[in-house]
This record gives C-alpha cells, sequence and structure tokens, in this order.
C-alpha cells in the first residue's frame, strides 16, 4: 500500500481528516477532497489509484462523480463509502463501474483490507506516528 | 395493575413528553378536540324530536282544525238557537202585550164611562176578564187624569189620585194606547201598565200587568246555565228582573245593544256572552238574550280535554319508541363513524410510515456519518494510546481534541433522532402553540441532505415575528414532509425549492415553491383523489396529498396547490390564527 495513492472524498471532514492521518500512519499516500468539485479536479490533475467515495456531497452526489473517474482516470478503482443506506443507489454505483460499495461506519482496518484486496498490494503494516503524520492536521 | 399503571405514568413523566414538547412554544398549554360522544347525544335528540315533531304534528294540526270546525259549528247552533227564541219570545210578549192592549180596548167599547166608573160594577168585568190573573188591578181614568174607579190591592193609594202629569196618562192621551216602561208611581212598587184611552180621550182603562207573571214569559227562555233573559228600556232600565240578578247596565252596554238591535243583527259575541236582541214594544224595550259560551261549549271543551290527553298520550308512546329505534340506531352510526375515524387514521399512519421509509435513507446517512466519524476518532485514540504502551511519546491534546469530536458528533447524531422521533411520535391529537418558522425549519432539515445531493437547493424566505398557531405539530410537519418530496421527487435533480411564511388577514401561509414540471392540467382536479400518483411503483402511495388536505382541513387550515407561471407548483398551507379549540392544561391532561 505504500506506493499507492489513494483519494479520500467526503464532506465529513473530520472524518476525512483523521482517516487520512490513519492512513499516514500506515504509509497510504493519501489526500482529501470535501466536495464533488475539488474531488473532479484533483482526479483530472494527478494520479490515484483508488477513490473512496461519499455519496453523498454538498455539491453533488457521488454517483456523478464516479461516473467522471470513470472518464478521466478509467484504471482508478472507486470504492463508495456512504451513510446513505439505500440499495438503488448501490446498484447504479456498481453499474457505474464502483468496485465497492461500503455503508458507514466502516472500521479503518475492514477499509484498508478491502482496498489491499483490490489494489493486490501487500498487507498494510503500522507506520510511527513521528515518521509519517508530521504534516496532517 | 400496579406497577403497569406506575410504568405507564413514569413513561409519561420522562421521555415522551419531551418528545412531544420538543414541538411547543408553551409546554403548559395544550389543546384537545371536543370529544364526540356529546355529538351524538345531541344527534339521538334531534332525531328524537323530528320523529316526535313529524308524527305529533300532523296530531296537533287534525285535533286543532277539528276543534276548530266543531266550536264553530258549536257556536253557530247557539247562535241559531239563540235566534230562534229570542223571535219566538219577542212574538209571544208583543202578542201578550197587544192582547192586554186589545182586552181594554175591548172594555172600552162594550161599557160606557159610567158603567165602569162603579167599582162593583168594575170589579165585575175585572175578575171577568182577569182569570188567568195577568192583570193586577183596573182602574178607570178620566180624560183630566183623576182616577174614578180601582180594582185591586192599592185602593187606599191610588183612589183619587189625579195623573193628569204622569208620563204614561200624557203618552196614552197623545197615541191612545201605551205600555208604559216599570215605575213605582203613586203605590210606590215597580210595575208596568197598560193604558187604552177612548177615541175621544175621554177617558181610559188601566190595568198593571202581573209582574210575576210577565217575567216568567221572558225567564222561561231557554238560554243555558249561565244564560239570561230580560227585558229593557232605552234608558237600559230593567223591565223584568235578570236571572243572574243584573240590574245597571252602562250606557255603553245599552247603545251596543240598541245598536245590534237597530241593525237587525240579532246575535253578537260580547265579553264571552252570545247575545240575542229583539226590539219590543214598539221599539221602546229590547228583549236581551244571553247565553255564556264557555258553558255552552262545555261539552266541547271536555271533548277537547279528551283529544289533548290522547295526543299527549300518543306524544309520550312515540317518544319511547323514538328512543329504543333511534338509540340502536344512532349507536350503530357512532360506531360506523369510529370504525371510519380508526380506518382513517391507519390510513394516515400508513402514509407517515411510508414517509417514515423515504426517510429512513436520508436519515440513516445523517446518523451513520457521525457514527463514522465516531469511529474513525475512536480508532485514532486507540492508536494514540498504543503508541504509549509502544514507549512513544503520547499525544494528549491530540487525544483531546479527537474525544470533543466525538462528543460533537454524539450530539449531532442526537438531533437527528430527535427530529425523527418528533415526526413519528404518535398522533394522539395535542394542539401546542407552535412557532411555525420552526416547524418548517425542523422539517427542512431532514430533507435538505437528500435535496442537496440532486442538487436542489432549499431556499427560506421567513417571515419575521410570526404569531404562534395552535396546531398539531407533528400534523403539521406530516404535511409538510409530503410537500417537501413530492416537490423533491417532482424537480428529480437540480432545481430550486422556496419555502416562505408569510401572514395573511387572520392566516398564516406556508409556501412550497418549486421549479419541478408542474401538475398536467388534465390532473389538476385528480391531485387531492385518492391513489392518485405521478410516482414511480412503490414510490407513493398516492394518498399523501389526499391525507395532508385532511389534516389542514381537521386543523380549521386548508391546503391549495397551482401551477406557477414561471413553471412548477406552488402548494400553499394556510393555517387559522383564531382556532377556537377546548384548551385543556397540561397538568389536567396528565
Amino acid at each position: 500500500m505504500r506506493n499507492k495513492r489513494i483519494l479520500l472524498v467526503d464532506d465529513e471532514r473530520d472524518f476525512v481528516d483523521c482517516l487520512a492521518k490513519r492512513l499516514l500512519m500506515r504509509g497510504v499516500n493519501c489526500e482529501s477532497a470535501y466536495n464533488g468539485a475539488d474531488a473532479i479536479k484533483k482526479i483530472s490533475t494527478g494520479h490515484f489509484d483508488a477513490v473512496v467515495l461519499d455519496m453523498l456531497l454538498p455539491d453533488t452526489n457521488g454517483v456523478h462523480v464516479l461516473r467522471t473517474i470513470r472518464c478521466v482516470s478509467p484504471e482508478t478503482i472507486v470504492v463508495m463509502l456512504t451513510g446513505h443506506a439505500s440499495a438503488s443507489d448501490g446498484k447504479e454505483s456498481m453499474l457505474q463501474g464502483a468496485v465497492e460499495y461500503l455503508i458507514k461506519p466502516v472500521e479503518l482496518e475492514t477499509l484498508l483490507e478491502k482496498l489491499c484486496l483490490l489494489l493486490k498490494c501487500e498487507p498494510y503494516g503500522k507506520i510511527l506516528l513521528q515518521q509519517n503524520c508530521n504534516d496532517t492536521v | 395493575m400496579a406497577s403497569g399503571d406506575g410504568n405507564r405514568q413514569g413513561g409519561t413523566q420522562g421521555a415522551l413528553p419531551a418528545v412531544k414538547m420538543y414541538f411547543a412554544t408553551i409546554p403548559g398549554e395544550v389543546m384537545k378536540q371536543k370529544p364526540r360522544a356529546d355529538y351524538y347525544s345531541g344527534q339521538k335528540r334531534i332525531f328524537s324530536l323530528v320523529i316526535i315533531l313529524l308524527a305529533i304534528l300532523p296530531l296537533i294540526f287534525i285535533n286543532w282544525n277539528s276543534s276548530k270546525l266543531f266550536q264553530d259549528s258549536w257556536l253557530t247552533k247557539t247562535e241559531n238557537e239563540l235566534s230562534s227564541f229570542s223571535e219566538s219570545r219577542k212574538e209571544l210578549i208583543d202578542l201578550f202585550l197587544a192582547n192586554q192592549e186589545d182586552l181594554l180596548g175591548g172594555l172600552l167599547q162594550l161599557f160606557m164611562q159610567e158603567e165602569l166608573s162603579r167599582v162593583d160594577r168594575l170589579e165585575k168585568v175585572f175578575f171577568a176578564v182577569n182569570r188567568n190573573n195577568v192583570m193586577t188591578d183596573l182602574g178607570v181614568i178620566d180624560g183630566a187624569g183623576r182616577h174614578l174607579a180601582y180594582v185591586g190591592p192599592f185602593t187606599e193609594r191610588l183612589v183619587g189620585k189625579n195623573y193628569a202629569d204622569s208620563p204614561w196618562f200624557v203618552e196614552v192621551m197623545k197615541q191612545g194606547r201605551y205600555v208604559s216602561d216599570v215605575f213605582t208611581g203613586y203605590r210606590g212598587v215597580p210595575h208596568l201598565v197598560v193604558a187604552v184611552a177612548s177615541q175621544d180621550r175621554s177617558w181610559l182603562l188601566r190595568a198593571t200587568i202581573n209582574s210575576e207573571m210577565f217575567n216568567a214569559l221572558v225567564a222561561s227562555a231557554n238560554v243555558g246555565p249561565n244564560g239570561d233573559a230580560f227585558i229593557i228600556s232605552r234608558q237600559g232600565e230593567m223591565q223584568t228582573t235578570s236571572r243572574l240578578g243584573q240590574t245597571i247596565f252602562d250606557p255603553g252596554h245599552v247603545r251596543m245593544l240598541h245598536e245590534i238591535a237597530s241593525r237587525g243583527v240579532k246575535v253578537t259575541s260580547y265579553n264571552n256572552y252570545l247575545y240575542a236582541v229583539a226590539p219590543l214594544n214598539r221599539g221602546n224595550w229590547l228583549l236581551v238574550l244571553k247565553t255564556d259560551i264557555p258553558s255552552s261549549l262545555k261539552d266541547f271543551y271536555q271533548a277537547r280535554k279528551i283529544g289533548l290527553t290522547v295526543i299527549v298520550g300518543t306524544a309520550l308512546l312515540i317518544l319511547i319508541v323514538a328512543r329504543l329505534v333511534i338509540n340502536p340506531l344512532v349507536n350503530k352510526i357512532e360506531r360506523a363513524e369510529e370504525q371510519r375515524m380508526n380506518l382513517t387514521d391507519k390510513v394516515r399512519e400508513v402514509e407517515k410510515m411510508a414517509l417514515i421509509g423515504r426517510l429512513a435513507a436520508s436519515v440513516a446517512h445523517e446518523i451513520n456519518n457521525p457514527l463514522q466519524v465516531i469511529s474513525a476518532q475512536a480508532g485514532w485514540i486507540n492508536e494514540l494510546l498504543e503508541q504509549e504502551t509502544e514507549g512513544q511519546a503520547y499525544d494528549h491534546q491530540e487525544a483531546l481534541r479527537a474525544i470533543e469530536k466525538i462528543r460533537t458528533q454524539v450530539r449531532r447524531a442526537g438531533g437527528i433522532t430527535k427530529r425523527l422521533l418528533g415526526f413519528a411520535g404518535s398522533d394522539d391529537g395535542e394542539w401546542f402553540e407552535t412557532d411555525i418558522n420552526k416547524i418548517v425549519e425542523e422539517t427542512i432539515n431532514l430533507l435538505e441532505k437528500e435535496a442537496c445531493s440532486n442538487r436542489i437547493i432549499i431556499k427560506r424566505e421567513y417571515a419575521e415575528g410570526l404569531p404562534v398557531v395552535r396546531t398539531e405539530a407533528t400534523q403539521l410537519q406530516q404535511v409538510f414532509l409530503n410537500i417537501l418530496n413530492n416537490a423533491i421527487d417532482a424537480i428529480g435533480s437540480e432545481g430550486v425549492i422556496t419555502v416562505s411564511t408569510l401572514q395573511v388577514d387572520g392566516r398564516i401561509h406556508v409556501q412550497f415553491a418549486d421549479t419541478g414540471p408542474g401538475i398536467p392540467e388534465h390532473d389538476t382536479d385528480k391531485i387531492f383523489q385518492p391513489f392518485y400518483t405521478t410516482k414511480e411503483k412503490g414510490k407513493g402511495t398516492g394518498l399523501g396529498l389526499l391525507i395532508s388536505r385532511n389534516i389542514m382541513q381537521k386543523m380549521n387550515g386548508d391546503l391549495e396547490v397551482v401551477n406557477r407561471e414561471q413553471g412548477g407548483c406552488l402548494f400553499t398551507v394556510s393555517l387559522s390564527l383564531n382556532n377556537k379549540v377546548e384548551v385543556q392544561t397540561h397538568e389536567e391532561k396528565l
């Protein structure tokens, strides 16, 4: 996972920031976006191996962002992570190319296991806080 | 039982009121709708009254009409009888008086003055012509008024008297024959005289009529138990005795009697009496027969009393039958109404549950997000603490920040569940003083996230300083949720819903304007019909707007919808500021 770049898209800043810190602790290179427009901008300008994408965003919905990602960066794996427990949304996401549809709350370990499995990489290892979290919020 | 009651009381004073009071600006005052038991008792009374009136009124009318006809015919019969009596008595009395005059006239022609001036001769003649004792006395008077001879009981008082100045003497000398009014004269006893003068007025015969016999002629008239028959002079003086002891007539009464006689009206009613009046003695007297109307109608009144008793008895019987028939009937209606209301409540509950189902996804998102943050922060604290056990420095401030974030998210989740509970709370018909802007805002909060994800902006245009309204807050919120849900569904994605509140006259309007496609023209009449829906199968029950309007009408409000000129719909919820609902204090309610 250490050589993978992951984009975290969610309007819940406390969650995204915390997730980012904890992923960085584990040596995962990740970035955060708090809305759909920011996410699309980052996808368009940089390469990401995986995107953890919320379904309900303040400016658009996750399916719309998902479609853009599939167009801009088809090789990027998209994991939908949402509190919106709607079967139709899950179905729609999978149809649009998401590889996983997770419902909040999800434990970090579960998320990482899914990502590792999907990215076909080694299991993650915990990295010391001093070495990896200096630049986090 | 005791523990069950205790639990219920505990529940009432515990969490549930807190949820209910959530919407209440003034929790101490709770309003309740009037119980329907009174309404049905009233209906029973009205139905009974209507049936009784329908049954009794014709009876009363028939009784009244037949009574009137009977009374009229009875009076007519009595009038005819009285008139007939009056005619026959008049003829009898006139004939009697004429007979007396003719008798005296005959004597005048048969005898010479000198012959009858002899008392012995006069006495013989008197006894010969007065076998039936019609006359009390007989006297011979010359043309100068001197009393020449007299036979009768007042010899001492009358013999030798001069009648030249007596009114009767003047009249007989003038007319030749005369019947006087009753007067006392020299004898000092009321009496009436018949006098006939000779052709040359040189002498005359005068007889006093036996009062008892004369009275009997009149008094024998059949005028009923309280009737009367008498003769009065033009001056109103009694010429015969009254059976009822009447002696004096007031002038007005006399005038009236004369008028009746002069007009030829034979019978008239006056002061509960029927009067028959006939002129006598060349118009100098009036024969008056009067009969007491109530006495005459005694049998009729008796019959009427029996009729009324029958009616009252029938009314009581009908009342009993009406109550026996109506009570079960109204009870049946009451039960049917109760069942209908229960069904309506159930349908409303189903619609509410459907709404809650609609809300579930949105609310799940609202709750799952804080849970996710809590989970992440808890994991983060755990990792911080693990660092300490592994001998690394423990970032105390970072842990405190994470704990504070957990608390914030717990409060956030709590707020969401509270809002949901507030809406899902049981519909117990409680009316609160409610801040409409607050209810609208709470409702928007429940759906805003979903709207946002569909790129639908909800604009607020709340009027400031709106008065509080007595209303059922949870039901009102159900209405707002229905309308907002419909608006979100109608827009689909990308649009604006403008929610505004305003005060118009004595009402508060809450308007929801959306930028959706509006209602198809041919469906505008159907929108409030049951099971009408434009949503895809399984998404709408088709009852939402119908129930919403029913809810509003129950609150003395209304729900209207129009298509906007610029596109989309405008739903207007109106609430009356003057809800006259029975007020019950919170303490009483508990």
